[in-house]
């Protein structure tokens, strides 16, 4: 998928003005943040399940080679197969090789976001197969060629209007303008689907070394339909993603659907360990599995590995204040929100992705909510402090820094620099006690009011205060 | 190099090490894993059926209380006119001794595009979450709880259990080893893709009933 994080405030900026798509974030946010909280607020427990399933999954990744290979041996006992795939190319290119080597023509998937960081369909599509994605929000925005733009609702952008839209030019109509209708039909087109495809693909929400199987969590059952069905069962995921034990599985789970939908659980949690076995009368023939590195190797030693906690459930970016307001589309890559802007520089580079560490407020919601205790605010700080190490970002606000950096470590001349602007500013700004305009502010004030000093800098003030008490 | 060492010499040297764990390390995480490993779990009420039959409740799942096995067949009969269904099931294999009304129309084996309603058994119930836990086996083919409409589940009180890792403790038992597929459903198919509205019914089953047995 190409990168458009480059061109993140002129999306954002359009994005704040499509009137379809800010009524769907409105929606989709209050929607996600009200199911969340009643579902967290019946267990009262819920901080102590947050801090084992931290503790847990740090301890998996301090062991992770030797639960890797613990896994793989679990899934050759039972008769699967494990592919290791250092980079995306090399994940595209060991799962065409296996639907080549089966002559498929059909592809049924499951919502993968490891499959969309890799760019999985078009590698199939180039190689000559149909792929068809299940999930109802995936197989819209395929209808719609859009990526997702949420990593649990991938169509959370779209409107029923649209969605209606796209299901009538697809399927040759009548136009159906109910919800309950467009799910019916979506049912009716993609059962076809499943009972014709060759071979199923889906993600994993977890892996388990003790036991050699991955887990896979939808609501809709499409994930199980594309694993049950289909002759050969193909997986895709990344090697983050080990627990030790089916214990380990528990406390995910438990965490995963509260955080994401406000579920107890949700609707199909299913573990898959390899093929049919014997005198099973369904089930595949071939079972693989496709573990992705793609950096997260290299993350486990730097800065960032705290990110490789992540669950996937989008509580992040469900309660940023920036992804509320541009949706995910403006991201311009495959992980959207908090999650995204740590993740996406790690995976295309610091240099296409400069402004996504800079949107964010450090308002704190994110970490307060993820499950995995994921210092979000933090590492999107180390993405700033690595960018001006760089010398990357603009020469204007490099340039501003640096003096402002010399200034602040000379608290004299801070102080006398400051003060006067501090106090004039504080004196024109009168009883409102703010500026509607100011010159050279209006990348500030264009969009909020620039709140004033409170008469004196806060040394002075505190000075003052001192003297009176003695 | 392959891949797989690729990869495997990347995660080391993240970690600060040439090799594996050492041999300590070693046996401390196969202590781990043996022991089980117990995390907080949210508190379940004393009375277990009562907290499954209430989660169910707020999944769209349907119950109906039998006294004896032998009720099974006409209470599955009974749903389907109910629901104006016709009188034909898919059954599990392992459920091949019930005895079924002749006016019912039973079929045993996997799941087949037509069908439209299929009875299973299962492993246990889950009182925690409100989830049915079954495991596919030549006894229990995985797709009679994902391709028929209406998918109908029995259970007996004595499998209601807690929490999730008393269902792995039930499937570590099984004989052989663990199942190859591990099925924990929690209500019909369901799907917020349209503008986060709820909809029943979107791949799996639209209605999930679980006769529950004395």
């Amino acid at each position: 998928m190409r990168v458009r994080s480059p061109e993140f405030k002129t999306r954002a900026v359009a994005a704040l003005s499509e009137v379809d798509l800010q009524k769907a974030l409105r929606q989709g946010k209050a929607g996600f943040q009200g199911k969340r909280a009643s579902a967290i607020s019946v267990v009262p427990e819920w901080q102590q399940i947050r801090s084992d399933a931290k503790l847990m999954k740090d301890h998996a990744l301090e062991n992770l080679d030797h639960y890797l290979l613990q896994y793989e041996a679990a899934v050759q006992a039972n008769g699967g197969t494990v592919h290791w795939a250092p980079t995306a190319v090399d994940a595209n290119r060991i799962i065409t090789e296996l639907c080549t080597a089966a002559d498929a023509e059909l592809v049924v998937k499951g919502k993968s976001m490891i499959s969309e960081e890799v760019a999985l369909n078009d590698a199939l599509e180039a190689a000559g197969m149909q792929v068809v994605e299940t999930d109802l929000g995936e197989y819209i925005i395929q209808l719609a060629g859009e990526p997702p733009s949420h990593i649990i609702a991938p169509a959370a952008h779209k409107t029923k209007e649209q969605v209606s839209d796209l299901f009538e030019a697809a399927h040759g109509g009548p136009r159906i303008d109910d919800r309950a209708g467009l799910v019916t039909e979506a049912r009716q087109v993609l059962r076809e689907k499943f009972l014709n495809a060759d071979i199923g693909i889906t993600g994993a929400n977890l892996f388990v070394a003790e036991t050699g199987q991955h887990l896979l969590v939808t609501n809709e059952g499409n994930g199980d339909l594309c694993s049950c069905v289909p002759k050969i069962q193909i997986v895709i995921t990344s090697i983050d993603k080990v627990v030790p034990t089916l214990e380990d599985a528990a406390a995910t789970i438990r965490l995963l659907a509260r955080s994401a939908t406000g579920q107890h659980i949700s609707n199909y949690t299913s573990f898959y360990g390899g093929p049919r076995g014997e005198g099973e009368l369904d089930g595949p023939e071939q079972y693989h599995v496709v573990l992705l590195d793609n950096g997260r190797s290299s993350m486990l030693g730097n800065a960032f590995k705290d990110m490789l906690r992540c669950i996937r459930c989008g509580a992040c970016m469900n309660h940023c204040p920036v992804y509320g307001n541009v949706g995910g589309h403006a991201y311009g890559w495959v992980y959207p929100g908090p999650m995204g802007s740590v993740l996406t520089p790690n995976m295309v580079g610091l240099e296409d992705t400069l402004d996504l560490p800079n949107a964010c407020t450090l308002n704190g919601r994110c970490a307060e909510v993820c499950p995995m205790s994921i210092p979000l605010p933090d590492l999107l700080r180390e993405h700033r402090r690595l960018q001006f190490q760089r010398g990357l970002g603009s020469g204007a606000a490099r340039g501003a820094l640096a003096v402002w950096a010399k200034a602040a470590l000379r608290p004299r001349l801070y102080q006398a620099m400051s003060r006067p602007v501090i106090k004039t500013l504080a004196i024109f700004a009168g009883k409102r006690g703010a500026y509607k305009k100011l010159p050279g502010l209006a990348g500030w004030t264009s969009q909020r009011d620039l709140p004033a000093p409170q008469g004196d800098t806060f040394m002075a003030q505190w000075q003052a205060e001192q003297r009176n008490k003695s | 190099m392959n891949g797989r060492e690729q990869i495997i010499r990347t995660v080391r040297r993240s970690l600060g090490r040439d090799s594996g764990p050492a041999a300590p390390q070693v046996a401390a995480l196969e202590h781990r894993q043996a022991s089980r490993p117990r995390h907080a779990r949210p508190s379940v009420g004393p009375d277990l059926v009562a907290q499954l039959k209430q989660q169910m409740a707020r999944v769209q799942m349907t119950v109906t209380e039998l006294n004896n096995s032998d009720q099974l067949g006409s209470a599955v009969a009974e749903f389907l006119q109910e629901h104006q269904l016709p009188l034909a099931v898919t059954i599990s294999p392992e459920l091949s001794d019930t005895a079924w009304p002749e006016t019912l129309e039973v079929h045993t084996g996997a799941a087949r595009a037509e069908d439209l309603s299929s009875v299973t058994a299962c492993l246990c119930a889950i009182a925690e979450t409100g989830s049915i836990v079954m495991a596919a086996s030549p006894q229990s083919p995985a797709t009679l709880r994902f391709m028929p409409d209406n998918h109908m589940v029995v259970l007996r009180r004595a499998q209601v259990l807690s929490h999730l890792e008393e269902a792995w403790a039930v499937l570590r038992a099984q004989p052989g080893s663990m199942s190859r597929a591990v099925h924990i459903n929690t209500g019909p198919s369901r799907t917020g893709d349209v503008e986060q509205v709820i909809e029943i019914g979107a791949h799996g089953p639209r209605r999930m009933h679980v006769f529950l047995i004395d």
